[in-house]
């Protein structure tokens, strides 16, 4: 199963009161994430696969696995589409 | 007080390939006459401004300072050039509620002069005086009328770019969070 991981080069971040804060500074755009999805950021920070996604949002929070699969999916599109991943 | 290495290896590797390709334009400084080359708004100036709208930046300089609370940080990037006429007058910047000033080198090469000195507003005494910065280290300076600041010539032929702006009080910047 491949792994998700943030861009390695120009993307910068940091956690503050659960949520994250991020620069990706080639394109000069802030980006903050809640706190649901700073788990995910932290995640992807390692790498991770799609379900270590969803079992990490299944492990804190009380929704059911579609759910928490649907959210995963619906944010790394986001992510995807902003240039802040790579696929190892 | 002087931060060594406040920019990470990472962060020093990442600004020093695109200063290459940074433009800059011949800019004066009318409050207290500072001349200089100002560097257009680009990713290195994102980062910087994300380095420094940092809360954990903020309660640093508030505990060394004494003064806060800090809301946000305002800073530009500028270049002075050996022999273009660029140069740095005594002042300090107690103006617009500033809390502290804050400057980081971002020169990857080693210039002459163009030392960070402090002398006293009332007698002219030097008290201190900042030669060794490399390139990375920060230097935290309180801003008070008691204290006036500038860099000496600049020597030599290398030039020498900075990272400078200010903490102020005010509405807090969102890159520190909620």
């Amino acid at each position: 199963m491949s792994l998700i991981r943030l861009r390695a080069d120009g993307l910068f971040w940091r956690e503050t009161g659960g949520e994250v804060v991020a620069l990706d500074a080639d394109a000069s755009r802030y980006f903050s994430a809640n706190p649901s999805a700073a788990l995910l950021w932290e995640r992807l920070s390692d790498g991770a696969s799609e379900d270590d996604l969803v079992d990490a949002l299944c492990a804190r929070y009380d929704v059911p696995r579609a759910v928490a699969e649907a959210d995963v999916t619906a944010f790394l599109e986001q992510m995807s589409a902003r240039g802040l991943l790579e696929r190892a | 007080m002087v931060l060594r290495s406040f920019l990470s290896a990472g962060e020093r590797e990442w600004i020093e390939a695109r200063l290459e390709d940074a433009s800059f334009h011949e800019h004066k400084i009318e409050a207290t006459g500072k001349t200089e080359l100002l560097m257009e708004p680009n990713g290195i100036s994102a980062l910087l401004l994300f380095k420094l709208n940092d809360p954990e930046m903020f309660e640093l300089v508030e505990a060394v300072t004494g003064g806060g609370p800090i809301a946000f940080f305002r800073g530009r990037t500028y270049r002075m050039v050996p022999d273009a006429g660029h140069f740095s007058p005594w002042h300090d910047d107690a103006v617009l509620d500033r809390i502290a000033a804050f400057t980081i080198n971002l020169s990857p090469s080693p210039f002459e002069g163009a030392k960070l000195q402090v002398k006293s507003a009332a007698d002219d005494e030097l008290l201190t005086e900042i030669g060794d910065l490399e390139f990375g280290d920060a230097v935290l300076i309180e801003i008070s009328r008691a204290y006036q600041h500038r860099n000496s010539p600049l020597l030599g032929s290398v030039p020498k770019t900075s990272y400078a702006g200010f903490f102020y009080p005010g509405e807090r910047s969102p890159l520190a969070g909620r």
